[in-house]
């Protein structure tokens, strides 16, 4: 990830919205020098083969170039003496040199350093690069990828922008329509707290932030927002909003962004279907049937402080929602938290397939519980959709 | 039956589990994302306090102290000014900040308060550097291993060292974890983010250490609602010769060589013709603000930008101040002596051409703790830093330092001349400032004498000074 001082933005002061830099069409010749300067370049230190990327990138806008080269860096190998000897070499140089302190003539400096670092290179320039060969700007390149392209540095350099803006978000919020299961994992994993609000059209709005966000605007968050973006731009289908406070005491800015960005990342995709048992009934049951539409991960239910994706929502055209979890195989560890996290579900339609060994534990849940030996079968599903439809006009 | 609640550490701050109509003090704030109250984790004390009177019944989860770890003791005794800094201290509540100058013990006092109070503690330093030498001081003084979270380390003990950007990451994950929070060169908390990890902490003893508290931006008058009140202030001209030892400072004007300053001068011709056109072409144009903006979009104005950073270099890496710096170390060839410099190339290449070592941000924990141990025992004669040495580094016996450059201002400058300083018998102790005329060197030079020690400093010249140290 870029630092602070590498990011570059845009912000429209009367409409309070701010943007992260994205490199033009136009940028891709600078970036193919760069990486050709990069490709060239092994044996050499690293901060000669970084001024000559300067200077290749000299056409790109100048605030552009060192967050190109930091990540040019990262995609690079670099190499230097290893193992913690380089700096007990030097000590023993200094030391034998201490008892000549102090050491003016150049004659006493080659004779101290002959011992260690021989032959002695005799220009200053050389000496420092040899003496602190262990020192970030005296690594040597050693090997850098040989299908890196253009276009991919320019996708790297588009994200990590706009990851860097969200350093200073005081929290961010996200609207979508598929992909919940994705969202609310990476979610997790950065450890961000959320709200829901549910939007016409089938669409979920989660607010993220931390635990202090409702104390005092912090920036302690951004970091684990800027994590989960990557993750964030592998789904379908999704607006991003955040608030960006560059400054303490300025007011906010709007940071949006969403799919249509075309923002890509390294973080895996979702998968369309979580497992074999869920492909084969989405297969069997078609788009729609019986007037049940079937969607994949399209309801998001609060289950206590957790969030909770049904694997499927049926939607009929008389505006019946039903959501359906699969419980496959697991543990009984994680069959019991799944359970405790479905019995806190209130004001829904749901229900639980579970293997039939498991779905007498499963008794005392607040959803219809459809018990399965290898596939969930549609005769047995479709009376307890039918249920929820009767219940609905007799209630 | 009353339910009993409880209140918990929630990432950095209080979760109190009460229903929202409950009576609770002003402090708090409802948080329906959780369904629980929730308040920084620095009002623990002060909730603990209020509990009683808002009829609020809770089992405290969120204290999760570290009991205090067997101390082997070896502390100095206390000078009778830093008793009276520790009691000070313990009258205004066990929280406060001590404000005494570079050199006066102040860690011996916060070794003191370990050791008094038997409490779990967490020792924030600014530097890397400090947090190793905290971790050494801890060892022999209170006899105990501390752990070090930071510097690719996580060690999470009774007694921690950290830096103040550790501090702020992890403070979310730690904070109920210790009693006593240390704050070295306390100044440095008020920053924008830094001074979270305070908020984020519940430890309920509270000191703050430093010998310039005052912040430019103001912020300082934070401390008091961060740490504690201003408990203790001792400052350099009342310490010069009792705590501190007496000191000179030599100023060696030199001057550019003849190439170096063809150059110097052909790159301020050009930066001045280049701000002359845009003055013509925009009233008003700021050659700093104006500049560093432009130069982000603008090739002409970033090329102007790295002429200004050339002339930096110039002054920092002239070769005339290795030159200078050879007659210096002649003058003490049997004296121990620390070396500043303004980059860390610089500090390279003092240390190549005198073969002494180099510490700088790069230096990893083992070389500089072979570096320091190495000078402590007095088998390195010399040695040279760029930014790292600057605050808190302790080594009594030198008394012979040379400042090549320096761009952080006063404090760096009040801050370096503290690393000399500290008594150590009746000997003096001497800074020499190596300063190129008709350069900025100048303009920084002169500021560094608008600063209480250097006005309470005996100032010499070269010549003086080899006059004294010939008789």
């Amino acid at each position: 990830m870029l630092t602070r001082a590498q990011r570059v933005y845009h912000w429209d002061r009367p409409s309070r919205s701010i943007c992260s830099d994205r490199l033009e069409g136009d940028c891709l010749p600078h970036l193919a020098r760069a990486i050709a300067v990069y490709a060239s370049k092994t044996g050499e230190r690293l901060s000669r083969v970084r001024d000559a990327a300067r200077a290749a990138l000299e056409g790109l806008r100048p605030d552009r170039v060192e967050a190109v080269v930091k990540l040019l860096d990262d995609a690079a190998t670099y190499e230097w003496p290893r193992g913690g000897e380089q700096a007990p070499r030097r000590l023993r140089v200094f030391e034998a040199a201490a008892r000549r302190h102090p050491v003016l003539e150049l004659d006493d400096v080659q004779s101290c350093l002959l011992a260690e670092f021989a032959p002695v290179p005799t220009h200053r320039d050389e000496l420092v690069a040899s003496l602190y060969a262990d020192y970030p700007e005296f690594h040597r390149l050693i090997k850098f990828p040989a299908d890196y392209s253009a276009e991919a540095l320019r996708a790297e350099y588009d994200l990590a922008q706009a990851q860097a803006l969200l350093y200073d978000a005081a929290r961010m919020e996200v609207t979508a329509r598929t992909g919940f299961k994705h969202i609310v994992q990476y979610a997790r994993l950065s450890r961000l707290l959320h709200r829901i609000e549910r939007m016409p059209g089938r669409r979920y709005r989660l607010i993220f932030d931390g635990p202090n966000s409702i104390l005092r605007r912090t920036h302690a968050y951004g970091v684990d927002f800027a994590k989960f973006l990557a993750a964030l731009v592998q789904v379908r289908d999704w607006e991003m909003t955040a608030e960006i406070v560059l400054r303490r005491g300025w007011a906010p800015l709007t940071f949006r962004l969403s799919f249509q960005d075309g923002l890509r990342s390294s973080v895996p995709a979702p998968r369309l279907f979580d497992s074999r048992l869920e492909e084969t009934f989405a297969r069997k049951f078609g788009q729609a049937r019986n007037g049940w539409h079937l969607h994949r991960e399209a309801l998001l239910l609060g289950a206590g402080e957790a969030l909770l994706v049904p694997d499927f929502l049926f939607v009929h055209e008389d505006g019946t929602e039903v959501g359906l979890e699969i419980v496959g195989y697991w543990t009984p560890e994680y069959l019991q938290q799944k359970f405790a996290k479905l019995a806190r579900v209130r004001g829904v339609h749901l229900i639980v397939a579970a293997r039939r060994g498991w779905a007498l534990k499963a008794g005392t849940l607040p959803a219809a519980v459809l018990p399965f030996r290898t596939g969930i079968l549609l005769r047995d599903l479709m009376p307890r959709l039918e249920a929820f439809r009767a219940s609905r006009s007799s209630g | 039956m009353r339910t009993r609640r409880s209140l918990q550490f929630d990432r950095g701050s209080l979760r109190l589990d009460a229903p929202s109509t409950a009576s609770v003090p002003d402090y708090l704030t409802w948080d329906e994302r959780v369904h629980a109250w929730r308040t920084e984790a620095i009002n623990h004390l002060r909730l603990m306090e209020d509990a009683a009177a808002y009829q609020l019944h809770f089992h405290d989860e969120a204290e999760r102290f570290f009991d205090c770890p067997t101390l082997h003791l070896n502390l100095p005794s206390l000078r009778p000014d830093q008793q009276a800094a520790i009691e000070a201290w313990e009258a205004a509540g066990r929280r406060g900040v001590v404000v005494k100058p570079t050199g006066t013990g102040k860690t011996e006092i916060a070794l003191a308060i370990i050791a008094r109070h038997q409490a779990s503690a967490l020792v924030v330093a600014p530097l890397r550097d400090l947090m190793y030498q905290w971790q050494r001081r801890i060892r022999q003084g209170l006899g105990f291993d501390a752990g070090v979270l930071g510097d690719g380390r996580k060690e999470i003990w009774p007694i921690t060292v950290t830096t103040y950007d550790s501090a702020w990451i992890h403070m979310k994950e730690i904070g109920n974890r210790f009693r006593l929070i240390v704050y070295d060169e306390a100044h440095h908390l008020p920053g924008v983010t830094l001074h979270e990890s305070a908020l984020d902490c519940l430890a309920p003893m509270r000191l703050g250490l430093t010998a310039t508290p005052e912040r430019a931006d103001g912020r300082d008058r934070m401390l008091t609602e961060l740490i504690g009140p201003f408990v203790f202030e001792e400052r350099i001209p009342q310490a010069r010769g009792t705590t501190l030892a007496y000191y000179s400072i030599v100023r060696v004007p030199i001057y550019l060589s003849e190439a170096e300053q063809a150059e110097f001068d052909g790159l301020s011709r050009r930066i001045r013709a280049y701000v002359a056109r845009r003055r013509r072409e925009e009233h008003g144009f700021d050659w700093k603000e104006d500049l560093v903006k432009l130069s982000r979009t603008d090739q002409e104005a970033k090329a102007i930008l790295r002429c200004y950073r050339r002339k930096l270099t110039l002054v920092n890496r002239s070769a005339e101040k290795l030159r200078v710096l050879e007659d210096i170390l002649r003058l003490h060839p049997t004296e121990q002596c620390v070396i500043f410099t303004a980059s860390n190339r610089m500090a390279l290449d003092v240390s190549a051409r005198f073969l002494i070592p180099a510490l700088t941000a790069h230096s990893d924990k083992r070389e500089r703790n072979a570096v320091l141990d190495a000078f402590a025992r007095g088998s390195i004669r010399a040695l040279v830093a760029c930014e790292v040495l600057n605050e808190g580094w302790d080594a009594p016996a030198v008394k012979i330092g040379v400042v090549l450059g320096g761009e952080k201002g006063t404090r760096e400058a009040v801050q370096r001349l503290g690393r000399i300083v500290r008594k150590f018998g009746d000997r003096p102790a001497r800074l020499y400032e190596v300063v190129i005329e008709e350069t900025l060197d100048v303009k920084r030079a002169r500021r560094r004498t608008h600063t209480d020690a250097y006005q309470s400093a005996t100032r010499l010249s070269l010549g003086q000074a080899k006059q004294i140290d010939l008789l």
